[in-house]
């Protein structure tokens, strides 16, 4: 062994010297990092559990929507069938109350006629009763009029109370919209869960049908003003003329499913391999054994050895 | 002889509306609960006018629109559209097809009876 070879033997150990010592300064750093990541496990699985509840639950919020559009229709029909009926029975009351008037005036003109026949004295014994009967006549008539005019009215209020009641079709629709919308959610989240690899998900299987899409409008709104029908009559009109087609409105609406996509997708989609890599720490994932091993390496090294690796020169001239 | 009305939606209550609105007019009304079953009721009873909503299952608006069009015997039936939808695009596609009127939900009775009137006297 030659003179060059012992300094490049020499010159090999102080870089493994370096190594070591740059080793022994990462291991408070790396400690701390095992320590923040033994901590966050059953943070990360807290969420994992929370993220598989909620999307559990909701089903069930799905289900109360729909239960609320049924009691809703149900209950708007039942008051439909009763504005029929009533609307129905004023107008039997109209139609069976439509000759009374007519029937009145023919009373009073034969009672005219029976007063002819009496002779002039009973006229004007019988006066006062007379004025008073054609008062009760006036009376009956005007009791019939305004009969009339209340069947009239009653019928009125009862085709608004039906025509309002539109508002339950369109907030079937709004409802089926926020229906699809959890649905869609939902199934985002159990695919995010199935991607963290959780163990719940047996009872999160996506057999629920999404509500079909194109059986509701999610921009329905009740607009009693007529805005909408004034929106669409100006663009009738401008197609048929030909003329520019009115602003578009831009109201404030809800998310479409693309929208709802484009959020979960964010872009570049993350695969299931950086997941599992993120999550697995690659193929062989190292047990809490193997990483206090590392960090133990068999006989720990006593303060002496460590600043001695950390020093090295110092220790040099010491000896 | 009283006009015959098919009123097409699938909302079981906007049915209802629209019939009470004809019949206070004297029409008889049929009701159907999206195109397909419309097709069929129109296949067994001839209908003078049809009012059907967009946005239904199986078959929507557009595409019983289209299925009358293209069919010589119905073609003439006047169509007319009760949506909430009021999209320009549909209100286009809608008068491209041949539909005679868009009205929007929810809609006002006279207007939808005034309309009605203009193709059944």
């Amino acid at each position: 062994m030659t003179t060059n070879h012992i300094q490049e033997l020499l010159s090999k150990l102080n870089e493994l010297r370096a190594v070591f010592i740059l080793g022994q300064r990462a291991i408070p750093f790396i400690e701390e990092v095992v320590y923040f990541l033994r901590e966050i496990s059953p943070l990360l699985s807290e969420v994992n559990d929370s993220l598989a509840e909620s999307t559990r639950k909701m089903p069930r919020a799905s289900s109360q929507l729909k239960s609320v559009t049924q009691a809703t229709e149900m209950a708007t029909t039942e008051i439909l069938d009763l504005i029929d009926v009533v609307l129905n029975d004023l107008d039997a009351f109209k139609k069976s109350w439509a000759a009374a008037p007519e029937a009145l005036q023919a009373l009073q003109a034969q009672e005219e006629q029976l007063w002819q026949p009496l002779p002039e004295s009973w006229h004007e014994q019988l006066q006062s009763l007379r004025e008073e009967r054609k008062q009760h006549y006036a009376t009956l008539q005007a009791i019939l009029e305004s009969q009339q005019q209340l069947v009239e009215s009653l019928r009125d209020r009862m085709n608004r109370i039906m025509l309002a009641l539109q508002v339950q079709d369109i907030t079937a629709q709004q409802l089926a919209a926020v229906n699809h919308l959890i649905e869609s959610v939902r199934r985002r989240m159990a695919q995010l869960i199935r991607r963290l690899g959780s163990e719940v998900l047996d009872d999160l299987e996506l057999s629920q049908q999404l509500f079909a899409e194109g059986t509701f409008d999610p921009h329905a709104r009740y607009d009693r003003d007529g805005a909408r029908q004034k929106q669409v009559d100006a663009l009738v009109d401008a197609l048929q003329n030909n003329t520019p087609l009115p602003e578009d409105r831009g109201s404030a609406e809800p998310a479409s499913q693309e929208e709802i996509d484009a959020l979960f997708d964010s872009g570049t989609p993350t695969s299931q391999d950086e997941i599992d890599a993120l999550f697995d720490g690659g193929n062989t994932p190292a047990s809490q054994d193997e990483i206090d091993a590392l960090f133990s390496g068999g006989t720990p090294a006593s303060q002496d050895e460590i600043d001695a690796l950390f020093n090295p020169k110092q220790n040099d001239s010491d000896s | 002889m009283a006009k015959t009305v098919l009123v097409v939606d699938d909302s079981s209550t906007a049915r209802k509306f629209v019939t009470f609105a004809l019949r206070a007019r004297g029409l008889t009304v049929l009701t159907a609960c999206d195109g397909l079953e419309a097709l069929e009721k129109i296949a067994q009873t001839p209908v003078d006018l049809v009012i059907t909503d967009l946005n239904m299952p199986k078959m929507d608006g557009i595409g019983l629109v289209q299925a009358l069009r293209s069919d010589p015997e119905y073609a003439h039936i006047p169509i007319l559209v009760l949506s909430s939808l009021e999209d320009a695009e549909l209100v286009s596609q809608s008068q491209q097809l041949g539909v005679q009127a868009y009205l929007t939900k929810p809609f006002d009775a006279q207007r939808l009876q005034y309309e009605v009137s203009k193709f059944i006297s």
